[in-house]
């Protein structure tokens, strides 16, 4: 079967192992493209093969497929170094993503073009990649191999819960289905808002009324109470300061 | 999340806010396997998003390459400004192209159009009204 320029993920990987002969029957591979070639120049042991968004690496003693390589525009790959202008790229606090991805120990985290670079402080070594959703770049990644273990928020662990076929991973804005196997991320589960915490504002653009249709009897706007839905929850909210006053129900729990 | 003002000119999109699950992709070939759990599958019942979507539309088929079918076939709730195939056309070259070297791009677009919860047309109008002529909606 020749591909459409849709591959998924999953078969993408499966082409690791195969010979360079077999894959190009299933994926349409060619060199790469100059915009990332100087990136993954050919080696005595190893050249390198584009198609449908994904990276080959050939070895050429076989020319059988050796690795799938995350294909990140303008990125850093584990085991190089982050340029020195890059160190003072730091993780937006945008959607919490700063509070997720704290520095720790000798370990920081850089945030460049949509994905996060976790690096040695001192010298910018480049331990790993981690893709941010809000750069559209999760999709079709390597899972973090330190980023592996369970972490839905609770109130969806009731729907996003790891089975022997998928397992799930929540990123600030996302919770990605990722195969097991690969380690690849397959598919945008469900995007998340960052919710409301009691006492803040209410923030900009929420002054619409989005509670969801089947709890609109019960939760409905008054002269001394709104209702907005943000995160799996109901919140109440106080017309006249604007402030976010109580949790009003929990629609996933 | 993201805030945007969103132009009254959006009366080219349908605005479609249901919750959602999308029978149609299980077993295609070439796609990604459902990322709804069953349960997930339960909670957001046949009325989905990704089911009131044509699948071959230019809509899913810009959603498919950003990674965001699956997402419109859970139980949400999301509101999606859906575009019609006029504002595709009417759009710049390549805004909606749809390999992997625009998916960052393509997110970011989308993302913009789907707004956190359920919002009726009535909802939108009444803001407007309050805030005299002007609605800035909350996107995810």
């Amino acid at each position: 079967m020749k591909n459409n320029g849709c591959l998924a993920p999953g078969q993408a990987a499966k082409l690791v192992g195969s010979p360079l002969s077999t894959a190009v029957t299933i994926a349409a591979l060619s060199a790469l493209p100059a915009s990332v070639s100087y990136l993954y120049p050919d080696t005595p042991d190893y050249y390198y093969r584009y198609g449908d968004g994904y990276l080959y690496q050939v070895d050429r003693t076989d020319n059988l497929i050796a690795a799938l390589i995350p294909l990140i525009a303008g990125g850093y790959l584990p085991g190089q170094y982050l340029p020195a202008a890059y160190m003072d790229s730091y993780v937006p606090d945008y959607y919490g993503y700063d509070a997720f991805y704290p520095d720790y120990g000798d370990v920081c985290n850089r945030y460049y073009y949509g994905v996060i670079y976790q690096v040695d402080c001192v010298t910018g070594y480049v331990d790993n990649v981690i893709p941010a959703y809000a750069g559209g770049y999760g999709v079709g990644q390597i899972l973090p191999s330190a980023y592996s273990y369970y972490n839905v928020p609770y109130q969806y662990r009731n729907y996003y819960y790891n089975t022997a076929d998928y397992g799930y991973w929540y990123a600030p804005g996302v919770i990605y289905q990722y195969d097991p196997r690969s380690s690849i991320i397959t598919s945008v589960a469900a995007l998340l808002s960052p919710g409301f915490s009691i006492g803040q504002p209410l923030p900009v653009g929420y002054d619409v009324y989005n509670v969801p249709y089947a709890y609109r009897a019960t939760y409905y706007d008054t002269p001394t109470a709104w209702y907005r839905y943000s995160n799996g929850y109901i919140y109440q909210v106080d017309p006249t300061t604007q402030l976010v006053t109580a949790i009003a129900a929990s629609l996933l729990t | 999340m993201n805030s945007r003002a969103l132009a009254l000119g959006m009366a080219a999109a349908a605005m479609v806010a249901v919750s959602a699950c999308n029978k149609d992709r299980n077993g295609n070939s070439g796609g990604p396997p459902n990322a709804q759990t069953p349960k997930a599958q339960k909670a957001a019942g046949t009325k989905t998003m990704a089911a009131a979507l044509p699948v071959g539309g230019r809509f899913m088929t810009a959603a498919r390459a950003a990674g965001l079918d699956q997402t419109l076939a859970g139980p949400g709730p999301y509101t999606v400004f859906v575009p019609d195939d006029a504002a595709f056309n009417a759009a710049p070259p390549g805004t909606f192209d749809t390999s992997p070297q625009n998916r960052t791009k393509l997110t970011g677009i989308l993302t913009n159009l789907i707004l956190d919860g359920t919002v009726m047309v009535a909802d939108i109008d009444k803001s407007i009204d309050n805030a005299k002529g002007r609605a800035v909606l909350a996107t995810v």
